[in-house]
């Protein structure tokens, strides 16, 4: 089981470099294969060692032998990263089951095939990257695979080689590595400090030394995560082909910003108040700038990721507030990775969709696509639901949870947080069922009358993704019921 | 089967049948049969249950599913206030259900995939939320039905206005909910980290000792939330715009079923949650003040309206009104009169039987119309009665019954309600005026209601479209209506009826001997109402000798019209002279009450209400450019510092000029620097 | 050691010809005749590594005497001759004239110099080069060392350059003589070798350049960037 485990990191990883020497179709083809024997790995491994904790060591470097008393890099499986781990896998499946038809002159709005081999090379990796990420048993060999992903998203972001998109991709790259430095330096500051890299090494420090810490992580996974004041690269990265905009945002780069947080909450009990106060307010403030932001959006794949942008201060949130004490905060935040990964990536791929049959993504020019593209506009709604949290849809119970969690902690903080959760939520609830309506519903605009709903690769993602947001959550809540 | 297994199989079946006529949902007409017989199944289910719960009493509950980490579970217990919900909602949901099937026929453009599911869905979402006893769980279905109902609203999918009020509905309801889940979890925390209704009840107790402050925001939250869905003024404004954009059967099942839910919901929080406090006489006295503005406003303002099925949502405002006005002044007396309690709230239940029965009844009335003619406004139609009469008297039985005239239902609700808010003068003079404001604001009810039926129905024909073929609805629309005509008058005349198991589901909450028992508070006798809150018999309302009274009378007069034998004269109109068409002359819809409308409308400024509804200005809202450009980090830190870092290398590049030996002088230079500081510092 | 001291006076003497031959191979105007000049120079320095050789009683030096021979006496002024052939027979003329450069090796001989004997243990500690043969050897060896920077820096002629590095080079190859006498012969076979190629490399570069644009002045190649 350990090793079926580590072969989901591996496989993805080495097979990237067969599809990347592979020519054309034969990449996207074999890319395809290699993604669902990974998830096949993931699903059967994962839930085979749950509620269990697995762990493998598997070597270390020469010069890296004094780090740790045991081998330094190995795998570790425990409720969190099970989590993780299938989100990654699944979901990266169905983005290159996307891709493959995504990827071709069928596309209004990328009409060519070059270069498979290459976006197929590094998504497999970036898959194999972010399965490194989350299950990796300490901050080095994590900070490793977060690196990896970071030069992946750069490539994939810049797929098209268009200046804009080579101006993002670039733009990410920059912005996501400055923040890595703290990651960095934290991670040498703790060894030096305390003389490890584990996860739990953070509650060995001084609380002044925890806290600074905690902050240096905290900016690694804002620069990740694209919170304030670092959101600005997820937007622009938005010249992406829309399956890795999917990806960055559902399973991939962004999540593993917040993993980190929740893994360093999940191993350290005890860290200092002020450096989660410092994460909650933070956390807060992204979501004021993301939804004021909303209302002058006009691109329906940047809105989404504003719409990314603000989820995910949920679930920084909830880990901090997990630091207070609240488990059931907590328990919220994992929750939401999985019940936002998977309605976040249905509504990219529906917008990838939209896009693919219509060459437009402007939402003043798409009106009344529902007519022309039944099954996406169905998908569309549930992936909308499923981001805003109505019952029984996936993010309703991780937002109840997180909510919930808040007004349990004692004096005003909390419950001042959850009132402006509940805001908060509803608010982006008026605005992107207006979008949605706009887009959807009434009379059929120019744009919209050359809409159709894409051929089998991406209805088949569609609707399984569809499905996963009502049953992955529900199934989600069984496995963190085992966490703490 | 208990009767928590019977609610669970009627969900289930709902459920199924969604599925089932989603699958099936090419051929309409089978689709709709297809639902029609799982709404038979699921209803008689739900029916059964609640007959079960009033002939044995509720049954033991078992939790279905459990979340340890919240501590919620899913519990279906049927209680007798469930009970007597089930029995309405499956009621309602049959007839909207067998009334749907024809009426589609008018829409062929919209999928009927788009109809019977979410139907169906929204019935299992009404039943789920009637029978779990679990606050999350309660939320859950409610935010489920609301989603269902969202889609029905805006099942016109093209029409601009209907998307409006569907956007307008969903948002409402939903900050509504945020409202519910609010208060819900600050009882939570107070209430033992339990979402059931026993730790409800055990939060809102210790919130009343320990926190009252915080306990009048909780209720002031689970108010607004409920209030919301059952279309209270102010916060019911999405009704009067949802309501119209809906299909009607639609329209029936939401009046008759969804706003309900909204009093089932107050009536839990204020008679099971809330003990016997103080609060209850200050937010006795909100609900029944709210309840007298609904009344007011909504019924006043449905006065104004040509549309049928807007002047029907606005008086759906009105009735909710009197629905709100029993059960606040049913909260209000609970710790004073506890018999005039029971009086009122069941005045008020009673009422919203009622209501559900004859508003409905109204609305498919209304949609047969609409079926046959094509529109809703009213100004267009005219005589239908000769060509549609089974319609015309169905709605004419249920504009009686909504307008309180004997011996039909809605006289008796009104007449408790009257009685309790009169006799609780005496202790709290408010509840007089209340009262009175309630029984002159009835009168504009009649009005409004002779308004809908005689144009409609009496009159010369008139019709939009005269080559429409004008006949009465088939048979699977029309015995929808008759149905609910005739419980209009069951419950008229047999008042017993319905105020027993009113009253057996009020009971069933309280804590045992809170409010005297049936037989004290309304007589024991089988024909009709005994009321007695506790000084003697005060008002009686025996319908059998009205009745036959009114018989008497009615064969009187008609037996002197024959004997008198007068001829009736048939002569034209004379205008003075000229010459007029019968279409300048017509006396329309909006023609009626004419001078009342001009003195209800307040205009000040470029304000303008319609009736005396108050209408917002429509709000610009502002550019914020400074917020803006404050939040657009990449304009004022990033790019300004990367330009700056950018001409700094910059400075630096000038000095590659291509000629190798300056390079080299940089290298000596440096060279020699770098030795000169070794040197300097291995000197030291 | 006392073997070395022995044939001080005849070291000293060699060294200050090389220097002597560096400067002239720096200076004069004439291609052909510099190229003679570095061939005298580099002759003077197998002569030195043979000396010390006989001196110490150490026969791989005269390996080192016999490749550097081959190499710097041979092969490399046969490349130079070989290439000047196609190019102006008269050097470019130089930013500045002889004067400086006598001045230049005057400062960079006497700083060395001191310099060497004030901070020898700075420079290299522990090494066994401290006597005194050696240390003049040093000084000499860095001054045709700066010498070959001087020429690098002041000359435009790309023959000069080449001159100037492979200067530099010889040098470098002195150096090593005081500073690790005992070097593996492999060693100076990878350098004398390595200063081939790159000779021959630069020469090749600088014909290709003066067929381009007739001139071999190298201040002028910023010019070829367009």
């Amino acid at each position: 089981m350990e090793y079926l485990l580590l072969a989901t990191i591996v496989l993805p990883i080495l097979g990237a470099v067969f599809v990347g020497l592979s020519p054309g179709r034969a990449a996207a083809r074999l890319a395809l294969f290699i993604a669902l024997v990974t998830a096949a790995l993931a699903i059967f491994a994962g839930i085979g060692s749950f509620p269990g904790i697995t762990e493998l060591k598997v070597g270390t470097l020469p010069w890296m032998a004094e780090l740790a008393d045991t081998d330094l890099f190995g795998i570790l499986l425990d409720p969190l990263s099970l989590l993780m781990l299938l989100v990654v896998a699944v979901i990266g499946f169905l983005v290159v089951l996307y891709s493959n038809e995504y990827i071709s002159r069928r596309n209004r709005e990328h009409p060519h095939e070059n270069g498979q081999a290459r976006y197929y090379f590094w998504l497999l990796l970036f898959v194999g990257a972010m399965t490194g990420v989350a299950l990796s048993p300490n901050l080095l060999q994590l900070f490793m695979f977060w690196e990896l992903t970071t030069i992946c998203s750069w490539a994939l972001i810049s797929h098209t080689h268009e200046k804009s998109a080579l101006r993002a991709g670039y733009k990410a790259l920059i912005m996501t590595h400055l923040g890595g430095l703290g990651f960095l330096i934290a991670i040498i500051v703790l060894y030096v400090s305390v003389g490890s890299v584990e996860f739990s090494a953070l509650s060995l420090a001084s609380p002044a030394l925890a806290s600074t810490l905690f902050i240096l992580f905290l900016i690694a996974a804002w620069a990740k995560a694209a919170q304030v004041p670092f959101y600005t690269w997820l937007p622009e990265a938005m010249t992406a082909p829309t399956p890795i905009s999917c990806y960055l945002h559902a399973a991939a780069m962004v999540k593993a910003g917040v993993y980190l947080i929740c893994r360093l909450v999940l191993a350290n009990g005890g860290l200092p108040g002020n450096a989660a106060l410092v994460g909650i307010i933070a956390a807060l403030v992204t979501m004021a700038v993301a939804v004021f932001l909303y209302f002058f959006q006009t691109d329906l794949k940047r809105l989404l990721a504003l719409s990314t942008i603000s989820q995910l201060s949920y679930i920084i949130l909830g880990a901090c507030l997990g630091i207070f004490g609240s488990t059931l905060a907590y328990k919220g935040a994992v929750l939401h990775i999985v019940a936002h990964g998977c309605a976040k990536g249905l509504l990219f791929l529906c917008v990838g969709a939209i896009a693919y049959a219509t060459g437009c993504r402007r939402i003043p020019d798409l009106r009344g696509l529902a007519a022309k593209m039944p099954l996406v506009a169905v998908c569309f709604v549930v992936g909308l639901l499923g981001v805003v949290g109505v019952p029984p849809f996936g993010t309703f119970w991780s937002k109840f949870y997180i909510i919930a969690g808040a007004f349990s902690l004692p004096g005003t903080l909390g419950p001042l947080v959850g009132v402006f959760l509940l805001v908060e939520s509803m608010v982006v609830f008026a605005w992107l069922l207006y979008v949605t309506q706009r887009v959807f519903f009434g009379a059929a605009s120019e744009a919209a009358e050359l809409g159709a709903d894409p051929p089998w690769q991406m209805s088949g993602s569609l609707i399984i993704l569809a499905a996963l947001v009502i049953a992955a959550p529900l199934a989600a809540l069984v496995v963190v019921s085992h966490l703490l | 089967m208990s009767p928590t297994d019977l609610a669970v199989l009627s969900m289930a079946l709902f459920v199924i049948g969604a599925v089932c006529s989603a699958v099936l949902a090419r051929d309409r007409i089978r689709c709709g049969y297809i639902a029609f017989v799982f709404v038979l199944a699921a209803a008689a289910a739900a029916s059964t249950a609640g007959v079960r719960v009033f002939l044995n009493g509720p049954a033991a509950d078992a939790p279905l599913l459990r979340i340890a980490d919240l501590g919620a579970s899913l519990t279906v217990h049927v209680d007798y206030l469930s009970a007597l919900f089930l029995i309405v909602v499956a009621l309602i949901a049959t007839v909207t259900t067998l009334f749907s099937i024809r009426y589609l026929e008018a829409h062929p453009q919209e999928s009927a995939l788009r109809y019977y599911p979410m139907l169906l869905l929204f019935f299992g979402g009404v039943v789920g939320v009637v029978c779990t006893w679990d606050m999350l769980f309660f939320i859950v279905f409610w935010e489920f039905m609301t989603l269902a109902s969202y889609f029905l609203v805006v099942y016109h999918r093209d029409d601009a206005v209907a998307l409006r009020a569907g956007l307008k509905y969903f948002i409402v309801t939903h900050v509504a909910t945020a409202c519910l889940i609010a208060a819900v979890i600050i009882l939570y925390v107070h209430g033992g980290r339990s979402f059931s209704f026993e730790a409800m009840r055990v939060g809102v107790t210790n919130l009343a000792v320990h926190a009252p402050g915080l306990l009048h925001v909780v209720l002031g939250l689970l108010f607004v939330g409920f209030a919301t869905k059952a279309g209270i003024f102010p916060f019911g404004d999405w009704l009067p715009d949802a309501y119209p954009a809906a299909p009607a059967p639609v329209t029936a099942a939401f009046s008759g079923t969804m706003t309900k839910l909204g009093i089932y919901g107050l009536v839990r929080v204020f008679f099971q949650f809330l003990p016997v406090y103080d609060t209850c006489l200050v937010w006795g006295a909100i609900l029944a003040a709210f309840g007298t503005l609904s009344i007011a406003i909504g019924t006043l303002t449905a006065l104004a309206q040509d549309d049928s099925k807007r002047l029907l949502s606005f008086s759906v405002v009105g009735q909710m009104g009197y629905i709100l006005l029993g059960v606040g002044l049913g909260v209000y007396f609970r710790p004073l009169v506890p018999a005039l309690a029971a009086l009122a709230v069941v005045g008020g239940l009673f009422h919203m039987v009622n209501d559900a029965c004859y508003k409905s009844c109204l609305f498919l009335s209304a949609g047969a119309v609409e079926h046959r003619t094509g529109t809703r406004d009213l100004n267009l139609i005219g005589g239908l009665a000769g060509l549609m009469p089974l319609t015309a008297v169905a709605a004419i039985f249920a504009s009686l019954a909504i307008s309180g005239i004997p011996p039909f239902s809605g006289f008796a609700s009104k007449w408790l309600l009257y009685h309790a808010a009169f006799m609780g003068g005496k202790t709290a003079p408010f509840t007089l005026v209340l009262g009175l404001i309630a029984m002159f604001v009835a009168i504009a009810t009649l009005a409004l209601f002779l308004k809908f039926v005689t144009i409609t129905f009496f009159g010369k024909l008139r019709t939009p479209d005269p080559k429409r073929e004008l006949r009465e609805v088939p048979l699977s629309m029309v015995l929808p209506q008759g149905v609910l005509a005739v419980l209009c008058v069951v419950f008229g005349v047999a008042p017993m009826l319905a105020a027993k198991p009113v009253y057996a589901g009020i009971a069933g909450m309280l804590t045992g001997g809170e409010i005297p028992g049936f037989a004290a508070v309304f007589g024991s006798g089988s024909a009709g109402l005994a009321l007695n809150t506790g000084v003697g018999i005060q008002g009686a309302w025996m319908p059998w000798p009205i009745l036959i009274a009114l018989a008497a009378t009615a064969a009187l007069a008609y037996v002197i019209y024959r004997a008198g034998d007068a001829e009736v004269l048939v002569s034209p109109v004379w205008y003075c002279g000229e010459e007029h068409t019968d279409e300048e002359t017509a006396y329309l819809a909006h023609s009626l009450y004419r001078p009342f409308k001009d003195m209800l409308r307040v205009r000040i400024g470029p304000y303008e209400t319609e009736g005396i509804y108050p209408r917002l200005p429509r709000l610009r809202a502002p550019g914020f450019g400074w917020l803006r450009r404050l939040f657009d980090f990449d304009q004022w830190a990033y790019y300004p510092f990367i330009r700056w870092g950018a001409r700094l290398v910059g400075r630096f590049s000038e000095t590659h000029s291509g000629i190798a030996q300056l390079y080299l002088l940089w290298m000596v230079i440096g060279t020699v620097a770098a030795v000169a500081v070794l040197l300097w510092l291995g000197g030291s | 050691m006392e073997d070395v001291l022995a044939h001080n006076s005849q070291l000293v003497s060699l060294m200050a010809a090389h220097l002597i031959a560096s400067l002239a191979a720096a200076e004069v105007g004439h291609l052909k005749c510099a190229i003679m000049w570095l061939m005298i120079q580099s002759a003077l320095l197998a002569a030195i590594f043979a000396t010390v050789g006989y001196a110490t009683g150490t026969p791989h030096l005269y390996l080192w005497a016999a490749v550097c021979v081959l190499t710097k006496v041979a092969l490399i002024p046969l490349l130079l001759w070989h290439y000047s052939n196609e190019l102006p027979p008269r050097e470019t003329r130089p930013i500045v004239g002889l004067q400086w450069s006598i001045i230049v090796v005057a400062i960079a001989l006497v700083g060395f110099y001191r310099f060497l004997h004030g901070y020898l243990g700075f420079v290299a500690p522990g090494a066994g080069a401290a006597a005194e043969p050696a240390l003049t050897g040093w000084a000499i060896a860095f001054t045709v060392i700066a010498l070959g920077l001087y020429v690098l820096a002041v000359r435009r002629d790309a023959i000069k350059l080449v001159i100037g590095i492979i200067l530099m080079e010889n040098g470098v190859h002195l150096t090593l003589l005081s500073l690790a006498p005992t070097v593996p012969e492999t060693t100076i076979v990878g350098v004398t070798t390595n200063v081939i190629v790159l000779a021959w490399l630069l020469l090749y570069l600088t014909a290709g350049i003066y067929r381009l644009m007739g001139t071999t002045d190298v201040t002028t190649l910023s010019r070829l960037r367009r």
